[in-house]
C-alpha cells in the first residue's frame, strides 16, 4: 500500500495521446498541477499507449495492463483488487466509454474496498446513449439530427434512404464515418460492427459550426462548472485540435437543461452543431472529460482537480470561468521511451517510472550534439 | 439593446459569443463598432465623413452597402432596422 491521507493513489485511464487521443493524460497533467504529491497510475488496455511513456507532467508513476472490457466485470475486478493489493487506490478516474458499464456494476464491490470512482449513474448514462439521445432532445428541447440503430446493412440502409446521404455511420460507443452512398454505408457497417459489435447507427449530417462543452454535473441536476468552446481545428476524425472559449448563453442553456434533465454526475463532454443561420443541434454526450480538458486547467478551470478534491473530500473550490477568447492548440510532440519499458509492460503487466527508466531532459539535450559529433 | 459580443483589435474583430473571428479594414471596424453603439444610419454615415474625408455620397452608399452586408451575415444586433 503506498497511499496515505496526504498521498492519494489515484488511477486514470485512457492514456493514449495520439491520432484520435484519450483524455487520461490530460486528466493526469491537470491534477498533478494542484495535486503534486499524489501517485498517479495508469489503467492501460495497451502497451503502446503513448502515455505509458510520457516522462511529462503527464506521465504515470506506475501503469497496469487490464483485460479489455469485452472480458467482463469478473475480470476486471479481480484485476483491480490486485493493483489495490499493490497500490492502495484512493481513486479511479475513468475517461474511457467502454469501461463504464463494467465499472458500474463492480462499483459497489470497489467501495467495500475503500475506492471511490468518479461515474455517472448507469440511468444517465442509459439516457444520454447515441440510439436514444433524439428522445432526450425532445425531453429538453434541444434538435438532434434524425438517427436510427440498426442491426444489419440493409436496414441500415434503408434508414440512409429516409435520412439522404451524406449521412454518418456510427458505432454505439465509437467512431463515426460519413458516407455518401452505399457501399460506404456497407463497408463503414463492416468495419465498425467488427470492432464495436452492434449495433449500428446512421445519423442525419448536419453541417455547420462545431462547439463543445466541457463540464462537472453535481448528480442534483446543477451544473458545477464548464468551458464551452467553438471548435477552429479539427483532425480527420473529427477531433478538436484547436478551439476558442465562448460565453454564449444559447450554448449555456443547452448544458444547463441537460445536465438538469440527466441529472449528472460528474465530468461530461456535451458536442454541438450549428448550420448557419439554425438552431445548436446535439450531436453526442460523451460520459467523460474531453482530451482536451487541460487546457482549461491551465487558465483557471482545473474540473479535473475540482472533481477529484470533492471525492476525496478535501477542501476545494468551485473552478473558475475559463475567460473568453483563450485558445488551445494541440501540438504533437515525439515522446523518447526504450524497448526495455515496452518490455516491461508486455511481460510483466505493470511499470513503474523510477529515475533509472526514466529519461532525464538533460540527457535527451546532451545526446543530440554527442551524436551529430559522431556522424 | 444587448451588449456587444464583440472584441476589436487593429483590423480585427473576435465574436465572443460564436467563437467567429475575422478581420477588417478601418471603416468596417467604425460601421460595426458604432452599429452596437446604438448609433442611427445617418449618425454612423456622418462618422465616416468626419473620419476618412469622404463625400456624403460615398459614405451614404458605402455605408448602406455595408450595413446590409452585415444584416446577412447576420452581426448587427438583434431587431435592428439599420440596414432596412
Amino acid at each position: 500500500m503506498k497511499h496515505s491521507p496526504s498521498r492519494p493513489v489515484i488511477a486514470v485511464s485512457g492514456l493514449h495521446r495520439g491520432e484520435s487521443p484519450q483524455s487520461g493524460s490530460a486528466v493526469i497533467e491537470s491534477l498533478r498541477a494542484r495535486l503534486p504529491e499524489a501517485r498517479y497510475i495508469g489503467i492501460s488496455y495497451d502497451s503502446l499507449e503513448t502515455g505509458l511513456y510520457s516522462c511529462d507532467r503527464d506521465q504515470v508513476d506506475a501503469a497496469y495492463l487490464f483485460p479489455y472490457p469485452v472480458a467482463g466485470p469478473g475480470e476486471l475486478l479481480t484485476r483491480m483488487q490486485e493493483v489495490h493489493e499493490a497500490e492502495g487506490l484512493s481513486l479511479i478516474i475513468p475517461t474511457l466509454d467502454s469501461e463504464l458499464d463494467n465499472l458500474l456494476t463492480v462499483q459497489s464491490s470497489l467501495g467495500e474496498m475503500g475506492i471511490k470512482i468518479i461515474i455517472p449513474s448507469r440511468r444517465s448514462l442509459q439516457a444520454r446513449a447515441k440510439p436514444v439521445l433524439d428522445l432526450l432532445g425532445k425531453r429538453t428541447d434541444v434538435p438532434v439530427p434524425r438517427t436510427f440503430t440498426a442491426n444489419d446493412p440493409a436496414t441500415l440502409a434503408d434508414y440512409a434512404a429516409q435520412i439522404g446521404y451524406p449521412c454518418y455511420v456510427k458505432g454505439a460507443l465509437y467512431d463515426a464515418r460519413l458516407v455518401y452512398n452505399y457501399a460506404q454505408l456497407h463497408e463503414a457497417f463492416t468495419t465498425i460492427c467488427a470492432v464495436w459489435g452492434p449495433p449500428v447507427l446512421v445519423q442525419e449530417a448536419i453541417y455547420g459550426e462545431e462547439y463543445v462543452v466541457g463540464g462537472v454535473g453535481d448528480g442534483k441536476g446543477g451544473l458545477v462548472c464548464q468551458c464551452a468552446m467553438r471548435k477552429l481545428l479539427r483532425s480527420k476524425l473529427g477531433k478538436a485540435y484547436g478551439g476558442v472559449v465562448i460565453e454564449d448563453p444559447a450554448v449555456n442553456d443547452i448544458a444547463l437543461r441537460l445536465v438538469k434533465e440527466l441529472k449528472w454526475e460528474g465530468p461530461f463532454e456535451i458536442e454541438l452543431v450549428k448550420p448557419a443561420g439554425g438552431e445548436h443541434h446535439l450531436f453526442e454526450i460523451n460520459p467523460r472529460f474531453p482530451a482536451w480538458i487541460s487546457f482549461p486547467a491551465k487558465i483557471g478551470c482545473n474540473m479535473p482537480a475540482y472533481v477529484a478534491e470533492h471525492a476525496l473530500g478535501l477542501t476545494t473550490a468551485t473552478p473558475s470561468r475559463a475567460p473568453v477568447g483563450k485558445m488551445f492548440f494541440r501540438h504533437s510532440e515525439d515522446v523518447v521511451a526504450d524497448i526495455a519499458d515496452v518490455a516491461r509492460i508486455i511481460t510483466r503487466g505493470e511499470t513503474e517510472h523510477t529515475s533509472e527508466n526514466a529519461l532525464p531532459a538533460y540527457d535527451a539535450q546532451e545526446q543530440w550534439p554527442r551524436m551529430r559529433a559522431s556522424q | 439593446m444587448p451588449a456587444s459580443p464583440f472584441v476589436f483589435f487593429d483590423h480585427f474583430v473576435f465574436n465572443r459569443v460564436n467563437g467567429m473571428f475575422f478581420s477588417l479594414s478601418d471603416e468596417a471596424a467604425l460601421i460595426l463598432q458604432a452599429a452596437w453603439d446604438q448609433q442611427s444610419a445617418d449618425e454612423i454615415k456622418d462618422m465616416m465623413i468626419a473620419r476618412f474625408g469622404i463625400d456624403r455620397g460615398t459614405a451614404i452608399r458605402d455605408t448602406q452597402q455595408f450595413l446590409a452586408k452585415l444584416r446577412d451575415l447576420d452581426l448587427l444586433p438583434p431587431n435592428s432596422n439599420l440596414s432596412s
